[in-house]
């Protein structure tokens, strides 16, 4: 269980860093109800979207829409295809890769491990072998 | 726990000149299970919301699980606490997958976030399954119906097996298969787990035997509080309405009859007699 102060900046720093896992688009902290207790009152919010969003990594949000758009992915064949299904479709792409990275613990609430950030802010390859796995 | 799990002294809700609430005094014990009747605009949705900590309140004290809210604690005990009430979160939830909605009832927020484990994501697909909405655990929240919104609220505040379970009019919506199910799940929990709960509905053919204590609300204000075969007799409840009603003798099945007569159709149409 998380300390509610460590929520709170946990929720403000994927307010700077995430994106919508939807459109993209970034997040706001949004007072969501009225109220003294802060932690209770605000929540990541999306202004396009119109609704309340934990976010996503954007390296994550950049692959899961060429993933959805460069191999027609779509899990919600009973819905007319659109716009709106390719939000989802990337969303869902945008969970499974986090669920994914977050399993083997390249990936937590702040972001991408250190190793990994170092990695990704030379935009170098990035090839997970086991080695990488353990180091981390 | 030996005190009262829930106790409000004088508790109010202001907002401007208007109260909400006023007033309240109340101390629910741990195991109970409460009625909460009252009119529509009686401040039901109000005060549940507050005791499960979404709420404000402008006056008085509140404590739940033996202490004020406070930054530090109000998540842990939002975890503890069930609320199934569409009238408060359909002003939150519109687009959100229906997983998320029914996980974020183990974060005490609104949204799920990465404390989330896979075997609660399993256990939110197999609570989905068995309210029927399995095929919609993708689904954003404003694609279903009302009846199935109505379920992913009842699977949020299931999910983390709360200690208190508050539901506000939780068969709105819901079609005759469902509403009995949930009835019944009502009353399985009831009589086989320690949780407290805490039912709202407009309806006395909802009121089940297992809620032994009624609190009637009227105008903000508790009406009255004490045990439901007091308050749900003819004489009394009559008193309540302000109108004759007749309650039922089945203590089951308190079935009411009101004869409430109806000037609408000369008001669309009063040229004709």
């Amino acid at each position: 269980m998380k300390e509610p102060m460590q929520h709170l900046h946990e929720i403000e720093g994927r307010t700077e860093r995430c994106l919508c896992k939807y459109c993209g688009g970034p997040l706001e902290l949004r007072r969501i109800f009225f109220g003294d207790v802060e932690t209770a009152r605000t929540e990541i919010f999306c202004q396009k979207c119109d609704r309340i969003e934990y976010g996503v990594e954007p390296e994550i949000y950049s692959i899961s829409q060429y993933f959805v758009k460069g191999f027609q992915f779509n899990c919600y064949p009973d819905i007319d295809h659109g716009e709106q299904t390719d939000r989802l479709n990337t969303a869902r792409v945008c969970e499974i890769i986090t669920w994914y990275s977050q399993s083997i613990g390249i990936l937590d609430a702040n972001g991408f491990v250190d190793d990994i950030k170092k990695i990704l802010s030379e935009k170098t390859s990035l090839l997970l072998t086991n080695e990488v796995i353990e180091e981390c | 726990m030996s005190g009262p799990i829930i106790i409000c002294h004088k508790l109010g809700c202001r907002y401007g000149n208007k109260y909400l609430l006023q007033d309240i005094n109340l101390a629910i014990y741990p195991g109970e299970h409460w009625l909460i009747f009252g009119l529509n605009g009686s401040g039901k949705t109000t005060l549940v919301t507050i005791l499960a900590g979404y709420g404000y309140f402008s006056e008085g004290e509140l404590q739940v699980f033996g202490s004020p809210y406070t930054e530090e604690n109000i998540l842990a005990k939002r975890q503890r606490i069930g609320l199934v009430s569409g009238s408060f979160f359909d002003r939150y939830y519109r687009d959100e997958a229906v997983q998320d909605i029914i996980l974020s009832g183990l974060t005490g927020t609104l949204s799920c976030d990465m404390t989330i484990t896979d075997r609660q994501r399993q256990k939110a697909i197999a609570l989905l399954d068995a309210l029927g909405i399995g095929d919609k655990r993708l689904m954003p929240y404003s694609r279903l119906s009302k009846g199935q919104q109505q379920n992913v609220l009842i699977a949020r505040a299931l999910i983390a097996k709360p200690d208190i379970l508050i539901m506000d009019e939780p068969t709105t919506g819901l079609d005759v298969f469902n509403r009995e199910l949930l009835l019944s799940t009502i009353s399985d929990l009831a009589q086989n787990t320690t949780m407290t709960i805490l039912y709202i509905t407009h309806y006395t053919e909802e009121i089940l035997p297992e809620f032994d204590k009624t609190l009637l609300l009227k105008n903000g204000r508790i009406y009255r509080q004490d045990s439901t075969d007091k308050l749900f007799d003819s004489r009394s409840f009559s008193h309540f309405l302000n109108y004759p009603a007749t309650v039922g003798a089945d203590p089951r099945k308190r079935h009411v009859s009101l004869s409430v007569p109806s000037t609408i159709r000369e008001l669309l149409n009063p040229s004709v007699r």
